[in-house]
C-alpha cells in the first residue's frame, strides 16, 4: 500500500550479531533488514520463535545496539531519550515490580513520563478501568496471572497517549476476552487516532486482523514484504454468503456456475459458530450476572484520555460504516475492510457479536469476525458482480419455489 | 529532577517491602530500644553504662546500616538488570544516569530516616539512663562533663623537635655512628630519634619542671567558666597505683591579669585525673601556657599516646554533636550506596555484593592496606623470584586504596562516646570526600557503564 504518510520507522541494513566472551561471532539474529514503517500504518512483524522479531524491537528502542546499519525512529536516533515520551512499548512478556500494585506501578511509569498529578491519577484510573482491573488495582502485582500482568503490560505503554506503539507478542497469556480487546484497541487507535503501530507476533490470525503492512523475518532476514490484503488474496476464488439454501438450490447454483463460467464450485459448507464468538458470550453473560472473580472484570472501554479526539470525529464515522454496510447488503459479498465498523469497539462490537449470532441475522456486514474468518475473497471485478446478480436472482426464485 | 525523585520514591518502595531490607530494618528497630536495658558497662556508673550504648548501639547501627546499604544497592540494580524490569524504564524517557542517580537518592534518604530514627532513640535512651538511680558518688556529674557536654581537646604544641633532630644525625654523621643504628632507612632513623625527643619531652624525672603551650582556645574568658586538664600519667617502672606529687600554675606572663596560683596536688598513676583552670588563664590570643613540676623525690613520671595529656573546653552540646556523627557515618553509607550501584551496573547481585564486601573490608583496614602497598615497593633481595609482582601490583593497589576511602578516618563513634566534639570541618570533610569527590568519581563511572550498556543482552 503505497503512502505518502512520513516515515516513523527506517533501517537501512539493520544487522545484530551476538558475540560471544571472546568477541567471535556467534549467532545472526538480524541482517540486513530495511523496514519502512510510515505514520498511521498497523505494521506486523512476522516470523517463527528466533527469527529477530524481539531483537529488531530491543534495537529500534535503544535496548540494544545495532552491529551494521542505521535506524531512525521518529526522526532520531533510538539513543535519543527525548523521542521515548512519543514510544509506547510492551516487551515480550510484563517485567512488573512484584512488589507494587497496579495502581502503584502505573503511577511510577506515569511519573517517568512527568506526566502532572491530576493527569496521572486520571489516566491511571481510566486505564484500570480499561484494562479490567480497577477491582483488583490494590493487589501486589506479584499475584497476578500471567494475562492480568500482560493487561497492566499494555496499559503502561498506553500511559504516555503514544504516536508510535510497540507491541511485542500482545495476545500471548491473554484470554480470548482479552485478545479481542487488544486488537479492538489496535484498529481503534489506528483508525481513530491516526497511532503508528509495531506489532511483533507469530500468532497469524491476530496479526492479520489488525496489519495492513506485514514483514515476515526468518533467520533474521526479511523474507517478504507488502501490504497484508495483496499478499493474502486468491485471486482465483470467489466466495458468496448466503442464507441458508437447500440442497436443490445448491445442485442448480452449481449447475448454474458451470453452465455460465464453465467452473467448478470448490466447496460448499455451513459455517459453525467460532469458539471464540462463543466463550465471547458466555464471558458477557457471566459478566452481566455480576458473577465473583479475582481475575479480570469487564474492561474493553476505552480510556477517555485516549479516546479524546475520536469523540468528534465519531459520528462521520458511524455514517462511513452505514455507507459500508449498505454497499455490502446490496452485493452479499464481503469487503473485510470497510465492513469493520470504525467506532468504539468492544463492548459494541460484542453486542453486535451476540445478537448477530443469536438472532442469525443476515447483516453480515456488521459480523466483524465472520467477516473476518471468511474474507478469503478480494473485491470482486465488474464481471463477477453481474454474474453475482443473477445468481442471487436465480437462488430467489429457487427459494420461493420451495414454498410454493 | 522529577524523575530522579520518582526512582528513588520506588527504591524506598522496594527497601521497605523487599524481605532483605526489611530483615535489617526489623532488626534495626527491635536491637535499639532493648540495648539500654541489655548492656552494664562496668556494672557500677550510669557513665560506663551509656558510655557502653552508646559504643554498641551506634557501632551496630552502623554494621547493619552497611551491610543493608551493600545489599540494597548490589540487589536492586542487577535484580532489574537480570529480571529486565530496567527495560521497561530506559524505554521511558528517563536518561539513564537519571535512573542511577534516583537508586542511590533513595537509598541514601532509607538511610537518612534510619539513622534519624537511629539518633532519636539514642538520644532518648541515653537521657533516660542518666536518670537511673546510682550509688556512686559524682557519677552523674562524671556522665554529664565526660559524655554529655561535648568538649574539643587540645594537644600541647610540640617543640621544634625537627631542627633538634637533623642537629642529632649531623652529629652522628660526623662521628660516623650512623651505621651503628640498628635501622635500615634514614627515615627510620628519623623516626626513631623524634619518638625517642618526644618521650624526654612528656617525662619529668623527680624535680623536673615543664612549660607546655595550648593553642586555639575558643574560650571567652570573660565569662566565669572552667576549662579541664585532662591526663593519665603512667610511671615507666610499670608498678600500678605509684603516687607521686606535682605542682603546676597557668598564665601568659605578658598578661599578668592571666596568672593562677600554684597549685600542689597527689595524683595516682594509671588514672584519669582532672585539673579545673579557670577561663581567665587563657589569654587573649586564645593561648594558655600551663607549667607542671614534678615534685616527688623518688617518682618519674610520664604520659604515653596524645590522648593522655589534653586540654579540654566545652563547645556544644551532645545531640548536636551525636547529629554530626550521625551525618559522618550516613556518608559512609552514601559511599557504599554509590559502589554498590557501580558494581550492580556489571556485575550480578553475589558478585556486586562480594565485591562490595572487600571494598567494605579494604576501607575498615584501609591504613593496613596502604602500608601493605607500601612495602610492595622494596627492591628484590634477589633470592624470590617473583618480586617482580610486588612492584607490577603496586599501582593497581595504590590506585585501589585512594579511590576506597579509609573508614577508620570517618568513625565519630569513639568521640561521641568520649563527650569529644565531632569538629564541623571533619563533617565537611566527610561529605566533599566520601560523596562530592570519591563517590562522583565512582557514580559517573557507574552512569557511563549503565549508558553503554546493551541492557537487553543477555550475559550469562
Amino acid at each position: 500500500m503505497p503512502t505518502n504518510e512520513p516515515t516513523v520507522v527506517q533501517t537501512i541494513g539493520l544487522t545484530k550479531i551476538f558475540k560471544d566472551f571472546w568477541h567471535r561471532d556467534r549467532v545472526v539474529a538480524v541482517d540486513k533488514l530495511d523496514l519502512n514503517i510510515h505514520r498511521n500504518q498497523v505494521f506486523g512483524l512476522l516470523g517463527p520463535n528466533g527469527s529477530g522479531k524481539t531483537t529488531t524491537i530491543k534495537m529500534l528502542l535503544g535496548l540494544l545496539y545495532p552491529t551494521r546499519g542505521r535506524i531512525n525512529v521518529l526522526g532520531r536516533a533510538p539513543t535519543d531519550v527525548a523521542i521515548k515520551s512519543r514510544i509506547g512499548y510492551l516487551p515480550e512478556e510484563s517485567y512488573l515490580y512484584r512488589f507494587l500494585d497496579a495502581r502503584e506501578t502505573l503511577d511510577y511509569y506515569a511519573r517517568l513520563f512527568q506526566i502532572p498529578r491530576q493527569d496521572r491519577r486520571r489516566r491511571v484510573e481510566q486505564l484500570l478501568e480499561m484494562v479490567g482491573l480497577t477491582r483488583e488495582a490494590r493487589r501486589r502485582v506479584g499475584e497476578y496471572s500471567k494475562g492480568m500482568a500482560r493487561r497492566i503490560g499494555l496499559a503502561q505503554a498506553l500511559i504516555n497517549d503514544p504516536d508510535l506503539l510497540i507491541l511485542d507478542e500482545p495476545t500471548t497469556g491473554l484470554d480470548p476476552v482479552g485478545t479481542k480487546e487488544i486488537k479492538d484497541l489496535i484498529n481503534f487507535l489506528n483508525r481513530q487516532k491516526q497511532k503508528t503501530i509495531l506489532l511483533c507476533s507469530h500468532l497469524l490470525a491476530d496479526v492479520e486482523d489488525v496489519c495492513q503492512q506485514v514483514t515476515v523475518l526468518y533467520g533474521g532476514r526479511q523474507q517478504a514484504v507488502g501490504n497484508i490484503r495483496e499478499l493474502l488474496s486468491q485471486k482465483n476464488l470467489t466466495q458468496i454468503t448466503t442464507e441458508r439454501l437447500s440442497d436443490a438450490a445448491i445442485d442448480r447454483i452449481c449447475k448454474l456456475v458451470a453452465e455460465e463460467e464453465s467452473k467448478r464450485v470448490v466447496s460448499v459448507s455451513t459455517p459453525s459458530d467460532k469458539l471464540e464468538t462463543f466463550f465471547l458470550r458466555i464471558v458477557k453473560r457471566a459478566q452481566e450476572a455480576r458473577q465473583q472473580t479475582s481475575g479480570v472484570t469487564a474492561g474493553g472501554r476505552i480510556a477517555e484520555f485516549l479516546a479524546t479526539d475520536a469523540s468528534q470525529q465519531r459520528p462521520e464515522a458511524v455514517v462511513d460504516s452505514l455507507i459500508a454496510a449498505a454497499e455490502s447488503v446490496k452485493t452479499t459479498t464481503e469487503e473485510p475492510e470497510s465492513t469493520i465498523p470504525p467506532e468504539e469497539p468492544a463492548k459494541d462490537v460484542i453486542d453486535e457479536l451476540l445478537t448477530t449470532t443469536q438472532t442469525t441475522d443476515s447483516d453480515e456486514s456488521a459480523d466483524m469476525d465472520q467477516a473476518a474468518s471468511e474474507a478469503v475473497t478480494d473485491q470482486p471485478d465488474q464481471g463477477d458482480r453481474e454474474f453475482i446478480d443473477r445468481l442471487i436472482k436465480g437462488s430467489d426464485k429457487e427459494n420461493d419455489d420451495d414454498k410454493e | 529532577m522529577s524523575r530522579i525523585w520518582a526512582v528513588a520514591r520506588h527504591m524506598i518502595a522496594e527497601g521497605i517491602r523487599m524481605k532483605i531490607a526489611l530483615v535489617f530494618i526489623g532488626i534495626i528497630v527491635i536491637i535499639l530500644p532493648v540495648m539500654p536495658f541489655a548492656v552494664a558497662g562496668d556494672g557500677v556508673t550510669i557513665t560506663s553504662r551509656v558510655q557502653s550504648f552508646l559504643a554498641y548501639s551506634l557501632g551496630s547501627v552502623s554494621f547493619l546500616l552497611s551491610l543493608l546499604t551493600v545489599f540494597l544497592s548490589c540487589g536492586s540494580l542487577s535484580n532489574e538488570i537480570q529480571m529486565k524490569q530496567i527495560l521497561m524504564i530506559v524505554s521511558k524517557p528517563i536518561p539513564r544516569w537519571h535512573f542511577f542517580a534516583g537508586k542511590w537518592l533513595g537509598i541514601v534518604v532509607l538511610n537518612a530516616v534510619l539513622l534519624l530514627f537511629t539518633g532519636v532513640t539514642v538520644w532518648g535512651f541515653t537521657y533516660y539512663l542518666k536518670g537511673m538511680p546510682t550509688s556512686v558518688a559524682d557519677d552523674r556529674e562524671t556522665l554529664e562533663y565526660e559524655v554529655l557536654s561535648v568538649r574539643h581537646g587540645v594537644k600541647p604544641q610540640e617543640p621544634d623537635f625537627e631542627s633538634i633532630v637533623e642537629e642529632k644525625i649531623r652529629r652522628l654523621k660526623e662521628e660516623d655512628r650512623l651505621s651503628d643504628m640498628a635501622y635500615s632507612s634514614m627515615k627510620d632513623i628519623h623516626q626513631r630519634l623524634r619518638e625517642d625527643l618526644k618521650i624526654q619531652w612528656r617525662t619529668f624525672v623527680p624535680g623536673e619542671y615543664t612549660g607546655f603551650i595550648f593553642n586555639n582556645l575558643m574560650v571567652d574568658r570573660e565569662k566565669e567558666d572552667y576549662i579541664h586538664l585532662r591526663f593519665k600519667p603512667i610511671s615507666p617502672s610499670g608498678v600500678d597505683d605509684v603516687m607521686f606529687r606535682a605542682r603546676w600554675m597557668c598564665g601568659d606572663p605578658q598578661y599578668p591579669n592571666t596568672m593562677t596560683d600554684q597549685n600542689v596536688g597527689e595524683f595516682v598513676c594509671e588514672r584519669f585525673h582532672r585539673i579545673v583552670i579557670p577561663t581567665h588563664a587563657v589569654n587573649p590570643k586564645g593561648k594558655i601556657f600551663f607549667g607542671k613540676q614534678n615534685i616527688d623525690t623518688k617518682e618519674t613520671i610520664t604520659f604515653e599516646g596524645d590522648e593522655s595529656f589534653e586540654l579540654f573546653f566545652p563547645i556544644g552540646s551532645f545531640h548536636w554533636n551525636l547529629f554530626r556523627a550521625l551525618t559522618i557515618i550516613w556518608c559512609r553509607l552514601a559511599f557504599l550506596a554509590v559502589m554498590g550501584l557501580l558494581a550492580s551496573s556489571f556485575l550480578s547481585f553475589p558478585v556486586a555484593c562480594l565485591a562490595c564486601m572487600l571494598v567494605l573490608l579494604v576501607a575498615s583496614f584501609s591504613g593496613f592496606f596502604s602500608q601493605a602497598i607500601e612495602y610492595a615497593n622494596i627492591a628484590p633481595s634477589g633470592e624470590d623470584p617473583l618480586w617482580i609482582v610486588g612492584p607490577l601490583l603496586r599501582p593497581l593497589g595504590a590506585v585501589f586504596v585512594w579511590v576506597v576511602p579509609d573508614f577508620s578516618k570517618f568513625d565519630p563513634i569513639g568521640n561521641v562516646i568520649s563527650g569529644r566534639v565531632v569538629p564541623l570541618m571533619w563533617v565537611i570533610q566527610s561529605v566533599l570526600i566520601l560523596i562530592f569527590i570519591k563517590g562522583m568519581i565512582l557514580g559517573i563511572l557507574g552512569c557511563v557503564i549503565l549508558t553503554k550498556r546493551e541492557l537487553a543482552q543477555v550475559v550469562v
